[in-house]
């Protein structure tokens, strides 16, 4: 079918199967690989996009069910201040190991900074339990996010 | 060929007529059934229609003494809203323990119903807050008991061409709560789970509800421990005997997420703890 | 080779920045899956359907009908050696008349996508003969067993004789006997097995993926395909994790999808789905463990007799050398002057076991520390005296006759993480909590020594390629990986120390094998230690090149340069005689001059012995010692245990890297908590109980502690600049620390991981009699 939907800021037009997994879509035919499949049922998180700013397991989604709607990837993170603040924050805090749960653990992120600045690690515990590390242990994590909230109340940008 | 085409209506009038002609799937939020499809990669997909676009299914409306939610609302939607949190409160509590964020922003209520799991964590709030089920067709409308709604695990009365379209909770303030236990704190499926709500006057339980998770087939209400309850003053006397009579009334199985003895004894537990909280007060205890 | 007081240093011991952070924030860092070639085909695999079966007959004919399908093998189109195995060579890529686990591969398949490749491999009909399921190791070990292979299902028998136990414990007043066990767990990497094989222009192959092991894997793939080594090329993507995980199960998955690569002259993708990653790949070892000991009424241990069974699953794989670990470290940290060890491991039609981080110690930490537990309520001590009274020290002597040469820092450890808790009076108040206390406080310590490297387990070297390029910047690459845990950075803050440059000017290139020597396996936490080693060697040949023509040019001896920060000075003050040289100039006239800017580092590690009967020797050439602390609350009614506080102290020898260290300690925690609390691969009958991380429950951002971590440097005069080792050790304490605090705080002992509800509040294992089958199919059902 065809489907027309905003990418990371840019229209996009493309012919896809309605029944297409959203994360083949966006791996398979757009090529943008940033988003990661862990486990391919909701648990693991590493797929996880921004749909209408709202955090989604792609790998849950259908291609016909992002029709008309607004889409942000790894790719485009920069289009948004709140993940363009989390990417800055993870990078210097240390927050990354193997990297493979960083893209869907930012875009997590990001959607729970755009509606709360001022948070507890236990809010941010509860946000990012739909993603899972197997190498951090979260701590870094926990404080990348605080950090980059920090950022974005003070209003600085990087 | 493996994959065919999806049906995207615009309208329910569209939707209705779709189902009633051709054997295909609805899928609202898609977090049961594409995890069933993912599990079965290897066989054709069935043709599929997708809900998102029926705006009417989406509202969270207030009637004359109901409050209808429609069968699309996510259960962040069901988190964030007002209405719910002052009538519905156990139902606010069981959304927002379930899943991950990711999770609860695609989850619907009323695919939630539908996959008819006995772990299904809405369920059990809607048994105790005397839920009714609008079932439509493009020829006919009925509105059903969510306790009449299940046959087994994974099935319902649910007729072909039919959909879920609304969730009606009449409007009442009893106090309520629902409570769960996993293994892990965030993201696991109930081990067991309890709903419960109270009309209570002057400290004494003028009506009770209890609905249990996970312990048998379907969701089921415990009747014995609600008899029990009616007309008692909420005491630690009641409440250690109610969980007694609760702990017999479960039927739960050994499985891989816990054992049937274990159940059992945390089916009381959680009672006990949910009433705890209500007689201190606490409306939901968790 | 600790010859640098600390606070000269420029790089080491900072905190900086992993090098590979901007790919990896962006989505850029390309892993296995990522990679695209045109033309390229999608592999699947066709799994047995029995744990143990005769195969009568397979048939592909209808499968290869299916549109889109390109090619079906099986093994008899095997073209070399159709079985691999870095210790025994007995794996079939593909099983030609036997399966002996439900993981085993029968048939492969390329297609024009995933879909029909899966669907594909689901449409060849196998005939099976069942064969009896030995699902139990020690069923296993009787004579009269069904054999997994040709030989005794006794894959390996280590020992430890030392002294005399008898004499041991007849000087003993208290003897005890305990029983403990662990269950098998996954690796659990978030990246499932990924792989491109692509044919190459002159015959050879060359394959991009998730590999851990790329010396090991393509040795396998070469023998399989018959192959030369230098026309088989394995280069590393970006690794998702690995936790000693991509290893033979990669050489599997990279010689199937090179052979069909080869069968039909495209590009082949092999994709693991998280299921098939969890039915194929193998797990860390289930132990079963007997422990008897005997001590003095004022608390001296005299001797431990010590029988471990480790389930070795279908192959042996890595566990001669797994349980060789455990061998050496079985008795823990203490002083034991009598010990008689014995460790097998055993073949079953489970899933076979192999390495996995930690490599046979969390399973004997977990004995042994709950165990030193048990002897001190006997003995009415308090856990950390008992401990400290028998505890390893400098110029100790080891179970295996090993006098410790270096600092022994294992009191130290131990005496700081308690301390930092106030451990022995929480420890005395939490035993005197009322019974009327639903939500009980426990507080638990653990502590080990590990050695550092591969020990007598075999070829322990390194290489390390330096290259200063003309303007400056340098490229370095390693035959020893960066799986995530942060190699690239760590060799590359070595580097630039050694070099006086800043990490910003190096680029480290994932390894290659047609351009890296064989630097063995990326095991055993020998990263830092072989390749910082291999690093510094290579630094200093470079150095030796560019310090004559530096020296020249500032006019000074090579002694008296000085560099640091990317500039070569002639003093060390700023005074007005200083000179100063930028290091990209150095080397743009270093190449003008015809000096070759490239080397090779090595480094061999020191010489180790074991003596196979007696089980004496210097096992490994250096150790590392590390303690653990966990407060918990135990819900009395449930038997949910939270863990809120958790205090880490290791000696790494010296800090590299401080951020990467620090996350080191905290995923090795998260990791141990798992094993401790909520993981537990189940099998029934050698069919998985689970196959996906919905019901295999990894700790998430809720289930983590409050955290803590202690460095002890004692600078190791082997390692670079004084560093050892941290991986593993980080991770295999918290799961005894937990279980000791459990056991302090509800006054029960849970002597078998993991620590679920049912077992903390009932002292029972879930009852697993509801068949998956069942389970399943009332789920299609639905």
């Amino acid at each position: 079918m065809k489907l027309t939907f905003k990418l990371n800021g840019k229209k996009t037009l493309i012919d896809a199967p309605g029944n297409m997994r959203l994360i083949d879509l966006l791996r398979e035919r757009l090529e943008l690989t940033g988003t990661k499949e862990g486990c391919g049922k909701g648990e693991c998180g590493a797929c996880t996009v921004l749909l209408d700013n709202q955090a989604v397991c792609s790998c849950l989604v259908l291609s016909a069910q992002i029709d008309g709607r607004s889409l942000i990837t790894i790719e485009g993170a920069e289009k948004m201040k709140e993940a363009e603040a989390l990417r800055t924050a993870f990078a210097e805090t240390g927050a990354i190991q193997c990297g493979f749960c960083t893209p869907g653990m930012i875009l997590s992120a990001a959607a729970l900074l755009r509606t709360h600045r001022k948070l507890s690690a236990a809010q941010i515990k509860r946000h990012l339990a739909g993603n899972l590390c197997r190498c951090t242990g979260y701590s870094k994590i926990i404080e990348a996010v605080e950090a980059a909230a920090i950022k974005l109340k003070n209003g600085k940008r990087k | 060929m493996i994959r065919s085409e999806t049906i995207v209506p615009r309208s329910l009038a569209d939707a209705l007529r779709v189902l009633i002609r051709r054997d295909v799937i609805p899928i609202a939020g898609g977090t049961d059934i594409l995890v069933k499809l993912h599990d079965r990669i290897d066989r054709p997909w069935p043709q599929l229609i997708v809900l998102d676009n029926i705006k009417q299914l989406k509202k969270i409306d207030v009637g004359r003494g109901h409050i209808d939610i429609g069968a699309m609302a996510t259960f962040t939607d069901i988190e964030r809203s007002k209405i719910l949190s002052k009538y519905a409160m156990p139902l606010v509590t069981a959304v927002s323990l379930a899943g991950s964020v990711q999770i609860r922003n695609r989850a619907t209520i009323g695919g939630n119903i539908a996959n008819a799991s006995p772990a299904g964590d809405t369920i059990p709030p809607l048994f105790v807050l005397d839920a009714q089920i609008e079932l439509r067709s493009a020829k006919s409308v009925r509105l059903v008991k969510i306790a009449d709604f299940f046959n087994g695990p994974g099935k319902t009365i649910l007729k072909s061409g039919e959909l879920i379209t609304k969730i009606r909770i009449p409007l009442s303030d009893y106090p309520g709560f629902f409570l769960r236990l996993g293994t892990r704190k965030a993201l696991a499926i109930s081990k067991v789970s309890v709903a419960g709500r109270f009309k209570i006057t002057s400290n004494s339980i003028a009506e009770a509800r209890v609905a249990l998770g996970a312990v048998a087939p379907t969701v089921i209400r415990a009747a014995k421990t609600e008899k029990f309850l009616n007309g008692k003053t909420l005491d630690e006397a009641t409440i250690e005997k109610a969980a007694e009579i609760v702990r017999d009334e479960a039927r739960p199985i050994d499985d891989i997420r816990s054992s049937a003895e274990y159940r059992k004894n945390m089916v009381g537990v959680l009672l006990k703890r949910g009433l705890r909280g209500l007689m201190n007060g606490f409306v939901n205890a968790d | 080779m600790s010859d640098q007081a600390e606070n000269d240093y420029s790089i080491i011991g900072k905190d900086v920045p992993r090098v590979d952070v901007i790919d990896k924030v962006t989505g850029r860092a390309k892993y296995g899956a990522d990679y695209f070639a045109p033309g390229q085909l999608y592999g699947a695999t066709r799994y047995t359907d029995f744990p143990h079966a005769i195969i009568k007959k397979v048939d592909i004919a209808k499968a290869k009908s299916l549109s889109g399908v390109r090619a079906i093998l099986t093994a008899d189109d095997i073209p070399g050696r159709p079985l691999f195995g870095a210790v025994i060579a007995h794996q079939p890529v593909l099983c030609k008349d036997r399966v002996r686990f439900y993981g085993d591969a029968v048939a492969i398949v390329a297609a024009d996508t995933q879909e029909i490749a899966e669907y594909a491999a689901s449409q060849i009909e196998i005939d099976y003969e069942p064969l009896p399921v030995i699902d139990d190791p020690v069923a296993a070990m009787a004579d009269d067993s069904y054999r997994i292979h040709a030989d005794s299902n006794i894959c390996t028998h280590h020992k430890v004789r030392k002294g005399d136990i008898e004499k041991g414990f007849a000087a003993s007043d208290l003897v005890i006997e305990r029983e403990y066990s662990t269950q098998p767990i996954e690796h659990a990497y978030i990246e499932p097995e990924a792989v491109l094989a692509e044919p190459g222009e002159n015959g050879g192959i060359t394959i991009i993926g998730s590999v851990q092991n790329l010396y090991n894997i393509r040795r396998a793939v070469a023998s399989v395909l018959g192959f030369p080594l230098n026309r088989t090329r394995i280069i590393q993507a970006t690794l998702g994790g690995s936790f000693g995980g991509k290893d033979e199960v990669m050489s599997a998955i990279c010689s199937r999808a090179a052979m069909l690569a080869l069968a039909v002259g495209r590009p082949v993708k092999m994709v693991n789905s998280r299921e098939n990653s969890m039915r194929e790949s193998y797990k860390r070892h289930p132990y079963k463990m007997k422990y008897k000991v005997g001590v003095t009424r004022s608390g001296i241990l005299q001797a431990m007799e010590i029988t471990i069974i480790a389930d070795a699953g279908a192959y042996a794989a890595m566990s001669p050398f797994v349980t060789w670990r455990s061998t050496v470290q079985a008795t823990g940290p203490y002083v034991v002057p009598n010990v008689k060890t014995d460790v097998y491991a055993v073949y079953t039609n489970n899933c076979y076991t192999s390495a996995m981080r930690g490599f046979g110690s969390p399973q004997v930490c977990f004995a042994t520390e709950s165990l030193m537990d048990e002897l001190a309520e006997s003995l009415q001590l308090d856990p950390l005296e008992f401990r400290l009274r028998n505890i390893l020290r400098d110029g100790s002597i080891t179970a295996t006759g090993q006098k410790l040469t270096h600092k022994v820092s294992v009191g130290q450890a131990l005496q700081a993480v308690a301390d930092h808790a106030d451990y022995v009076e929480k420890y005395r108040a939490n035993i005197n909590q009322t019974s009327a206390c639903k939500i009980r406080k426990g507080i638990g310590i653990s502590c080990s020594y590990r050695g550092v490297s591969l020990g007598a387990e075999g070829t322990d070297a390194a290489g390390v390629v330096v290259s200063v390029q003309t303007d400056g910047t340098v490229v370095v690459s390693c035959g020893l990986v960066d799986m995530g845990q942060g190699a690239a950075t760590t060799i590359s803050m070595v580097v630039a120390e050694e070099l006086g440059i800043t990490t910003d000017r190096i680029r480290f290139v994932n390894a290659d094998t047609t351009l890296i020597p064989d630097s063995g396996p990326t095991v055993a936490s020998r990263t830092t230690i072989m390749a910082g080693n291999a690093a510094r060697d290579g630094c200093r040949k470079l150095l030796a090149k560019m310090k004559p023509v530096a020296s020249t040019l500032l006019g000074c001896s090579e002694s008296e340069l000085i560099m640091r920060n990317n500039s070569i000075r002639s003093a060390p003050d700023k005074s007005s005689d200083s000179k100063t040289l930028g290091f990209s100039e150095l080397a743009r006239i270093c190449f003008q001059k015809g000096i070759p800017l490239l080397s090779h580092g090595w480094y061999k590690a020191p010489s180790t012995t074991w003596d196979e009967a007696t089980g004496q020797g210097d096992a490994y050439f250096t150790y590392v010692y590390g303690a653990n602390l966990a407060e918990v609350e135990v819900d009395m009614v449930t038997g949910q245990v939270r863990v809120v506080k958790f205090v880490s102290a290791h000696d790494l020898g010296r800090v590299i890297n401080r951020s990467g260290a620090l996350g080191q300690v905290y995923g090795g925690v998260a990791m141990g908590l798992g094993y401790g609390l909520l993981e537990n691969y189940a099998e029934r009958k050698g069919k998985p109980a689970l196959e996906n991380f919905d019901e295999y429950l990894l700790a998430t951002s809720c289930d983590m502690p409050e955290m803590e971590v202690i460095f002890i440097e004692n600078p190791d005069e082997l390692g670079p600049h004084g560093a050892k080792t941290l991986g593993e050790p980080a991770c295999e304490l918290a799961a005894p620390a937990i279980a000791n605090a459990v056991a302090n705080a509800t006054g029960r002992r849970c002597r078998h991981l993991p620590l679920t509800l049912e077992r903390v509040l009932l002292g029972v294992d879930l009852n697993r009699d509801e068949d998956r089958e069942s389970a399943k199919s009332r789920n299609a059902s639905q």
